[in-house]
């Protein structure tokens, strides 16, 4: 990148940084697509072979209460090998109960978020132990680090609920889910997200979102307030946590995505299309589940199927592969009649050329196979491992973009511009025309970290390039970052929540 | 054993760079349909609109010759102005006259290019007037760097035309540029590629280099279109001179001529993308009319390069939001028409840098689900245009390559769905060793050329190269290992005493 910048020319590159612009992005409907890669025939050709293989092979089911439930369905539990004959019907019932479409609930009702046909709403990274930036490097992740992303992640509209987005290795395990949650409810009026890490934690956070949002036990349970994600252990199996959460989550009415991990060629067969059957299969299995456990209860089908670098074992993202295994799996989701998850990852280790493509490709299946939910949408390095500041800036302006590119065009015959083409004289310009002057400040999307200067004045202004620029931005927000409104006694419930069950002692994840 | 079309000859390690792993040459196609960003209505709309203005404000055609041309075919010319109006219905006879599909020929019958339908062809990076790369820096372009670009334009394989000069040899004498540049095409490589439409003397040097190229006679290049043009309009509203010589000459030897106005909203298009797409849409049939009336039947292209500018600092933008939807509704109109479509791979990035990977995408996304058969610039192109970057052009294969990947369909059958190997993997265990895995061990995914997937670990151990790091050492092993295709003596000997000739009668005086 050439010699550092002068201190002069880097004061003058945090003066052009425009100040955040906010646009509407709350609530997106994606008019685009969705893209078809599957035929008709070829959806129920899965749909049936993965109902088959939980037919006749199961899936094996770690939690008594679990076996139970679905036991009570006519499932068939070999009580040595604890596998799952899901009877078909059985589930094709089940499935029935799920709703096609939901809403969601936040503190701040300007958050509330509708889940279902063609909306879409985008959430940061989540989970990974280290975060990184330009300034400090990579580390384990910290409590402050968490603060810090659930800050950037309020700060732009695009990011619609809150995420993990990165593990407080610093906090004892005891007590790590209150730390979250309360830094969640308090630097962010967005819906939070809550691990499934066992009975006693999620209980914890539901009642501290209970006490955020105001509401009675009972007004808890009728609408959902927060979510979770549930990963099968693919190949075929439920574990512990997961089969709890899910039952924890669906007694208490809130959201569960439920999202087999099936890379072709490791937990997975090495081609997309065994992918997909079992990731059909491990959604069915999870999704009936909760609809068991508490009919009605508001799931989304989750999608992760990638691939391995077969010479290396490592997985991938971002691929063609992957691409096309998201908009198969929307198909699939639709077939089912439910919301679905997707995701916006890259293996990249660098917040660099490779880490926009890839998550570009990623975002691009996911949007045009109509992912109504994109998680891992910005921030994410390194298949996941790493939580990166400058790249959840670079990723908010590529969310932007495609939130700008579902915009219909408008519509007005003003819009056609008659009176400035008939103004302008063949090889004119049109920069005075009074059209133009009309729509100067908000004609076209303006953007957050690009920069369209020529050579000459990028230089001058340090040669910084977008990861670079993108490290300024989010040390400006962070600066200027103030906690949203919070109702003083909600808050002071909260507080005395969180640090009463601290001095009880906390309560340690369950796995 | 089932297999999937060209899926497996696609993804067959070839080691046409050298000895970089990469896609064997085949032709793309988009197999999913394309994304419509304007209702019928909105299409309808613009198509009156732009049509309404070409009757009632008209277009300048700065060339005495067009004009009789197009008076002659009943459009109406303004006495003693360059003014041209046209009737709708006129419009559309002319328009209606273009083929639908046609192929454009290379050298070498292999690298044949289908334009039209759900064809997607990719060009390299062309009319940069500098060129960079970290060794060297950013340069104004010279004929060294301008041939090495041809070279990675021909080893890989995902590049399908040339559509220009990836860099301008500026030291090269201007009279003669074109001479040398344009044999340059034929000796370092046997794919298609584009001619500049400066002037009638240099559009016909052209058409006698690719005759003498491909070893055929005039007849059979006027059955065959073997070369094409980008006819940029002087947008709003006029088609300057020497670009009117270059259409008229291919259109009369029925070589391919690309009507591309650059509607730039906010500058020399309306601060509307309805607006710019109606201006875009007017220029475009008119150029389109305009050939039809020079050689009916004639193979053209409906080009679209609608972006917007930064209305803050008046500086073009690409890869925009606007852009992408310009993209597609220009797909839209073009086949309305029934036209074949060029759209194109574009960013305002000064860096190799994730803001140049991310409006690529966008630019390609809108061009390839927009229904581009033709997508210019495709790798390698920075600065709005103003540089080809060695880089960058590395860092576009891979995508270019990916999304060529992406537009294989999935087919599902027994086999591939694995039912067996699924079953046969216990619940919790792993796919590795299965023998539905090792059948299919080397071909199973796409392999990537610059993508590092390795962990952060034993990356930073391999000395932590970023993404553009590591194109530079592709692009260098790409140039290293280097050998021209294949070419008949004759045919050198032919092109060598043409361009000697032309060059001793001065070429073309600037």
């Amino acid at each position: 990148m050439g010699e550092a910048p002068s201190r002069a020319r880097r004061r003058r590159g945090e003066e052009r940084l425009r100040t955040v612009v906010f646009r509407d992005y709350r609530r997106l409907s994606n008019p685009l697509g969705p893209l078809t890669i599957l035929s008709e025939d070829e959806v129920e050709h899965i749909h049936s072979f993965a109902l088959r293989l939980l037919g006749e092979h199961g899936i094996r089911v770690l939690l008594p209460e679990a076996r139970e439930r679905f036991g009570e369905t006519g499932a068939a539990i070999d009580q040595d090998s604890l596998m799952v004959r899901l009877d078909p019907e059985a589930m094709e019932q089940a499935l029935s109960f799920a709703p096609s479409s939901f809403d969601i609930f936040s503190r701040n009702p300007e958050r509330d978020l509708t889940f279902g046909g063609r909306s879409v709403a985008f959430v940061p990274v989540s989970g990974p132990p280290h975060a990184t930036d330009l300034d400090r490097g990579r580390r384990p992740g910290t409590l402050s680090d968490f603060v810090e992303m659930t800050r950037l992640t309020q700060s732009f509209d695009v990011l619609h609920l809150t995420g993990a987005t990165v593990e407080p290795m610093d906090v004892p395990p005891e007590f790590r889910h209150l730390e979250m949650a309360y830094s969640a409810m308090t630097d962010s009026d967005k819906v939070p997200f809550v691990y499934a890490r066992g009975n006693p934690q999620v209980v914890d956070c539901f009642e501290m979102i209970r006490l955020a949002n105001g509401v009675t036990v009972d007004e808890f349970r009728e609408r959902p307030f927060t979510w979770s994600v549930i990963n099968s252990n693919s190949p075929r199996q439920l574990d512990i946590p997961m089969c709890q959460g899910i039952i924890d989550f669906a007694t208490a009415g809130q959201v569960l995505v439920i999202t087999p991990f099936t890379l072709a060629g490791a937990m997975a067969p090495v081609t997309i299309k065994g992918a997909l059957v079992l990731q059909h299969a491990e959604a069915i299995a999870g999704i009936a589940l909760a609809q068991i456990v508490n009919p009605g209860t508001p799931v989304m089908y989750g999608a992760f199927t990638s691939n391995v670098d077969m010479r290396s074992g490592s997985p991938a993202f971002g691929t063609p592969e992957y691409v096309k295994a998201s908009i198969a799996a929307g198909q699939l989701a639709r077939r089912l009649g439910l919301p679905w998850r997707s995701s916006g990852p890259t293996s990249s280790n660098a917040p660099d050329v490779q880490g926009a493509y890839e998550t570009m490709m990623s975002l691009f299946g996911a949007l045009m196979g109509g992912a109504n939910m994109v998680l891992h949408a910005a921030g994410w390095l390194e298949g996941g491992l790493a939580a990166s500041y400058e790249k959840l800036i670079t990723d908010v302006e590529v969310l932007q973009m495609y939130a700008e590119s579902f915009s219909p065009l408008d519509q007005g015959e003003a819009e056609y511009a008659w009176e400035a083409l008939v103004d302008v004289q063949p090889g004119g310009h049109f920069f005075g025309t009074p059209h133009t002057m009309e729509r100067y400040a908000n004609a076209f999307y303006s953007p957050l970290v690009s920069d369209w200067s020529n050579y000459g004045l990028w230089a001058e202004n340090g040669s910084l390039d977008a990861t670079q620029r993108a490290n300024r931005i989010w040390r400006k927000v962070l600066d200027e970052f103030e906690q949203p409104p919070f109702d003083s006694d909600r808050l002071g419930a909260l507080t005395e929540f969180k640090e009463r069950r601290i001095r009880e002692g906390g309560a340690h994840p369950v796995s | 054993m089932p297999r999937e079309g060209s899926t497996r000859e696609g993804r067959r390690a070839s080691r046409g760079g050298g000895g970089i792993h990469q896609q064997a040459w085949r032709r793309v196609t988009n197999p999913y349909g394309n994304t419509a960003v304007l209702s019928e209505d909105q299409l309808e709309t613009i198509h009156h609109a732009s049509l309404r203005i070409l009757s009632e404000i008209g277009m300048d055609f700065l060339h005495p010759e067009a004009l009789a041309v197009l008076g002659d075919a009943g459009a109406d010319v303004e006495s003693g102005t360059q003014r041209v109006r046209f009737d709708p219905a006129l419009v559309m006879e002319h328009v209606s006259k273009a083929p639908s599909t046609f192929t454009l020929h290379a050298r070498n019958p292999e690298h044949n290019l289908t334009v039209g339908g759900n064809h997607v062809n990719f060009c390299s990076v062309a009319s940069a007037p500098n060129s960079s790369s970290f060794e060297n820096g950013r340069r104004p372009g010279n004929f060294e760097d301008y041939q090495n670009f041809l070279r990675l334009g021909q080893a890989f394989n995902v590049v399908h035309a040339f559509g220009g000069y990836p860099v301008e040899p500026v030291d090269l004498p201007p009279s003669t540029r074109h001479l040398d540049a344009l044999a340059a095409f034929v000796t370092l490589s046997d794919k298609v590629y584009h001619a500049y439409s400066l002037g009638r003397g240099r559009i016909l040097d052209a058409l006698e280099i690719v005759r003498i190229g491909r070893g055929i006679n005039r007849e059979q290049l006027a059955t065959e279109p073997s070369l094409f043009t980008i006819i940029n309009t002087s947008s709003p509203l006029r088609l300057d001179g020497p670009m009117i010589e270059g259409l008229t000459e291919m259109a009369r030897m029925n070589q391919v001529v690309v009507i591309t106005p650059f509607t730039l909203a906010g500058a020399m298009a309306p601060a509307s993308l309805a607006g710019a797409l109606v201006q875009q849409n007017a220029e475009a049939l008119a150029g389109l009319a305009f050939t039809q009336m020079v050689k009916p039947g004639a193979p053209v292209m409906y080009g679209g390069f609608t972006s917007n500018v930064d209305m803050k600092s008046g500086a073009p933008a690409f890869g925009t939001p606007e852009y992408t939807r310009a993209a597609m509704a220009g797909g839209q109109l073009a086949r309305r028409y029934g036209i074949p479509y060029r759209s194109s791979n574009a960013t305002a990035g000064n860096a190799v840098d994730a803001q140049a990977a991310y409006e690529a995408e966008m630019s390609l996304w809108g061009a390839v689900l927009g229904g581009a058969n033709l997508v210019m610039h495709g790798a390698g192109w920075m600065e709005g245009g103003l540089v080809a970057s060695f880089e960058k052009f590395v860092i576009d294969v891979e995508i270019l390559q990916m999304m060529a990947e992406f537009l294989v369909p999935i087919k599902v059958d027994a086999t591939e769905m694995a039912l067996d190997a699924i079953a046969e993997v216990g619940p919790g265990g792993h796919f590795f060793g299965a023998a539905h895995t090792l059948e299919r061990y080397e071909t199973a995914f796409y392999a990537p050329i610059v993508s590092n997937w390795q962990n952060f670990e034993n990356w930073q151990l391999a000395g932590g190269m970023t993404a553009d790091r590591r194109a530079e050492q592709v692009y260098k092993q790409v140039l290293s290992d280097f050998e021209p295709p294949p070419l008949d003596g004759g045919v050198a000997a032919e092109l060598a005493d043409f361009v000697a000739r032309r060059t001793t009668e001065g070429g073309v005086p600037a």
